[in-house]
């Protein structure tokens, strides 16, 4: 994930969420246990903190400064 | 020499200090919807809200998408692409508009249920309009970055309230991915 | 004139009173557009709420943030030369210094009012049967008075805490200067709004607001909801800034555990004001929902449920008391070094006891409905969660004892108060199992005894320990001490007057007096405690109002301070003069160079200026 540029970085995350999101959504319908649906918002929730929000910049706040 | 490595440094503590006050903000603001969370299931445990499903995917996906041209913009805004960062911007705001649109307009005016129709239009509605009213000041916040943008007050340098914005809209979308499977999949009818 | 009518509040109280007026309007005037008639409450619910908004526009909170939103450029906080002299108390100022004693004045006017409130139907339960008041107007002062001594206490720990911790910690000023400003100014219209429920009918449900009685009860309780909601504010505010400040403005080489122990009494205070408080906030809102718009969150014909309230509730209200007492018991581990001359005992275990009683706390609050009707098998873990917090606190209080063990004790006032702190939160702690233990809880609960427990963990925990702390830093506030004579007159009258009161309560509590009711069974034979109670909170006002005479002459008359007055190691006694200098340490370099508490250590220091160590090097060259 590192060494694609940050542009298309987004271009796949976004593709990941879209996938799970479908996913979620005939999980949803089709009545299975919620714990798969919490799984699965889990895992997007991660992804967007990750990717989109940087959360290591708060935790480490050398990192990625606006170089 | 070493009065400009001095704003440079000035400028990073700043920086990380700004950081860490939005992360402790949201840190504060998901107990709040959190709490909301504990409501719904206390007040109606595993049972399914009954809402339409079509409309609730649609929603979630212009949420979705509107997060990932928020995410575009920021990256663009670094890299210089003004161009590329207002359209994106633009994008953005226009995508939030139609989420509000979806679930106020629509989905309130379709439900099967108003506000005071028991625990299930009290939870629903709730929900749906705290959540509403944080994309609503997202919106304002990405409006007030748009009208800069275009006065160009953003350098790759230094463009702290973009980012600040993006990361208080990819929130949102946070707490959405978290309500849409509790209020609209989980549960049965 | 104009120079009065200028003045950041008068100007503040003015805009909330014409923004009332306007959000009132506005509602009626859309209801009137629809064709329906006017309603009262909704109409004040909207005019309190742009009221508060329009207070804060007329103080001046929103104009450098809306030049900010509109990309101007902004007058760096450091830079902004404030308004000078008494003035600026009254004004928005972004200091923290300034901000603190504006906390402190609005904290010291609302423990007055609180207070009032409490002998006003002191005076009624003096004696059984109903003399002076009706039940609603019982109810109402016991409901404010609570609400509003807890908005009291807030603003008394973020007095201390914004004066105190920059100082402490070697800083310019808080991390978010405006902000900080914001967060003390929003307390302001707050506290306007909760007291206004007083004209609006009262209410009935004392400060918990439990539904569903605070769901049909007067409308008064909209106002508790709305004052009650922007305390909220001021205080989530606040402790954000306070943590950002704590973790991220520490001067050089003072590591985390370095600190003075205050600070990370407030960082653990500050974890629980941060989250915990959008519970109550949420709470109250639902019920607000409620009554405005019939959503059934709490009413069970609609498929609401009650408990869930208590629940959201005491999710905040427990954890608010670790609130009020945490930065307490930092003043006195913070003080009792410097008066008894010897090291905190286990400095790294008391800050993490307050870290682990701020964590605890989010684990407890169900102890609050073991009588509420709540699942049978969540009482004993909340039993045990709850005397869990003993060992923590425990913690403290071996490190104090140890501390004091054969030390050189000085008894100046605030070390009075310090002592008398620990000796009162001793009781208040040792009171406490009996309430948390579910088995004598059933008997316990809603009776006397939990109101004088409850008094005895706010007077150890905070009423004390702000006394010991004003008493302490207010030479490095005015340059002047206060009267140690009339000090000790405080001490020696409010103290027996507290254990007069505390132990009436507990009394008659444990023989069957409930709480909240305005009237009691002559039969019981209460009356004569009940006047004792009377009497002793009568005199601890009186000595309050002793504490108030001194304050007020001894910033003009108080023989001035130089230098160390304390003899204390931390940096605002040790490197400050008094009264502290605008922007604290601008300027000035020190250097952390040993433990904050190795007192009666031979040469040993805690910080030394920058140029001195520069001297030393020199002369061991």
């Amino acid at each position: 994930m590192t060494k694609l540029s940050p542009l298309k970085r987004g271009v796949v995350i976004f593709i990941i969420l879209g996938v799970l999101t479908a996913i979620e959504y005939y999980l949803g319908i089709s009545d299975v246990p919620s714990i798969l649906l919490w799984a699965i918002a889990l895992i997007k929730m991660l992804l967007v903190l990750q990717f989109f929000m940087h959360i290591n910049r708060v935790i480490n706040p050398k990192k990625g400064g606006h170089e | 020499m070493s009065s400009i490595n001095n704003t440079i440094e000035s400028y990073q503590q700043k920086l990380a200090i700004s950081r860490l006050g939005l992360w402790l903000f949201f840190a504060s603001d998901a107990f709040m919807f959190g709490g909301l969370l504990v409501t719904r299931f206390y007040l109606l445990g595993n049972k399914n809200l009954n809402l339409d499903q079509t409309l609730g995917l649609l929603v979630t996906s212009i949420l979705l998408i509107s997060s990932f041209f928020m995410n575009r913009a920021e990256v663009m805004v670094s890299e210089g692409n003004h161009k590329g960062f207002i359209t994106s911007l633009v994008i953005t705001i226009l995508l939030g508009i139609s989420f509000l649109v979806g679930v106020v307009g629509l989905e309130w005016g379709s439900a099967h249920f108003g506000p005071g129709d028991g625990a299930e239009g009290a939870v629903f509605y709730m929900m749906t309009g705290m959540h509403a009213f944080h994309v609503l000041t997202g919106i304002i916040f990405l409006s007030l970055v748009l009208r800069n943008g275009l006065n160009k007050k953003y350098t790759p340098e230094k463009h702290y309230a973009v980012e600040a914005s993006a990361n208080y809209w990819h929130f949102v979308d946070v707490v959405w991915i978290i309500y849409y499977p509790v209020l609209y999949l989980m549960g049965t009818i | 004139m104009k120079n009065f009518m200028s003045t950041g509040i008068v100007k503040g109280i003015l805009y909330q009173i014409v923004g009332s007026f306007i959000g009132a309007g506005l509602l009626g005037g859309i209801r009137a557009l629809m064709g329906l008639s006017w309603k009262t409450e909704p109409a004040i619910v909207l005019g309190g709420l742009v009221g508060a908004i329009a207070f804060m526009v007329g103080v001046g909170a929103f104009k450098d943030w809306w030049k900010m939103a509109v990309g101007d450029d902004v007058t760096e906080a450091s830079e902004v030369a404030g308004e000078q002299g008494f003035r600026r108390y009254f004004g928005f100022s972004l200091d923290h210094k300034v901000i603190g004693i504006q906390y402190g004045i609005l904290s010291m006017v609302l423990l007055v009012l609180g207070g009032s409130l409490a002998l006003i139907f002191r005076v009624e339960l003096a004696q059984s049967g109903l003399q002076l008041l009706n039940f609603v107007q019982f109810n109402t002062l016991v409901g404010l008075h609570g609400m509003v001594l807890i908005a009291s206490i807030l603003m008394g720990i973020a007095a201390m805490s914004n004066y105190v911790v920059p100082l402490l910690i070697g800083a310019e000023d808080m991390a978010f200067p405006r902000l900080n400003a914001f967060s003390f100014w929003i307390a302001v219209p707050a506290s306007i709004i909760l007291m206004s429920s007083l004209f609006f009918g009262g209410f009935e449900t004392g400060w918990t607001a439990y539904p569903p009685l605070s769901v049909r009860g007067p409308m008064g309780i909209q106002m508790f909801f709305l004052g009650v909601f922007f305390v909220g504010w001021s205080s989530i505010l606040g402790a954000l800034n306070l943590i950002v400040t704590i973790l991220t403005m520490r001067t050089k080489g003072m590591g985390l555990f370095k600190m003075p122990i205050f600070a990370w009494s407030v960082l653990a205070t500050s974890i629980i004001s941060l989250t915990a408080t959008q519970l109550i906030g949420l709470s109250f809102q639902l019920v607000m929902f409620e009554r405005l718009l019939e959503m059934s969150f709490f009413t069970p014909s609609g498929g609401g449920n009650p408990i869930l309230f208590q629940h959201l509730f005491w999710f905040y209200s427990h954890p608010a008391v670790y609130i009020f007492v945490l930065p307490g018991l930092g003043i006195i581990s913070e003080l009792l070094p410097v008066f008894v001359r010897k090291p905190l005992f286990g400095y790294k275990w008391v800050a993490m006891s307050s870290m682990g009683i701020a964590l605890t706390g989010f684990l407890v609050w169900g102890h609050h409905m073991f009588t509420a009707g709540i699942e049978e098998y969540l009482r004993v873990p909340f039993m045990y969660s709850t005397l869990l917090v003993a060992v923590p606190t425990g913690v403290k209080f071996f490190s104090w004892v140890a501390t004091i063990w054969q030390g050189k004790a000085r008894f100046p006032v605030p070390m009075l108060f310090v002592l008398g702190g620990i000796i009162v939160f001793l009781l208040g702690g040792l009171t406490g199992p009996p309430g948390g233990t579910v088995s004598t809880d059933l008997h316990l609960h809603d009776t006397y005894y939990i109101v004088g427990h409850f008094h005895n963990t706010m007077f150890g925990g905070f009423i004390f320990p702000i006394f010991a702390a004003i008493y302490y830093w207010y030479p490095k506030i005015t340059g002047r001490r206060m009267s140690e004579t009339l000090g000790k007159v405080h001490f020696y009258l409010m103290t027996p007057s507290f254990f007069l009161m505390t132990f009436g309560q507990m009394r008659i509590g444990l023989l069957g007096m409930r709480r909240r009711i305005a009237d009691y069974d002559p039969a019981m034979g209460f009356d004569f405690t009940q006047l004792l109670i009377t009497i002793g909170g009568y005199l601890i006002a009186i000595s309050i109002l002793v504490f108030f005479y001194n304050l007020i002459v001894s910033a003009k008359k108080g023989e001035p301070a130089t230098g160390n007055v304390w003899n204390s190691r931390s940096p605002e006694w040790d490197i400050l003069p008094s009264p502290a200098p605008a922007h604290n340490y601008a300027g000035i370099h020190f250097n952390v160079v040993g433990e904050p508490y190795d007192y009666g250590l031979k040469g040993s220091k805690y910080v030394e200026l920058a140029q001195n160590v520069g001297q030393r090097k020199e002369n061991d060259e």
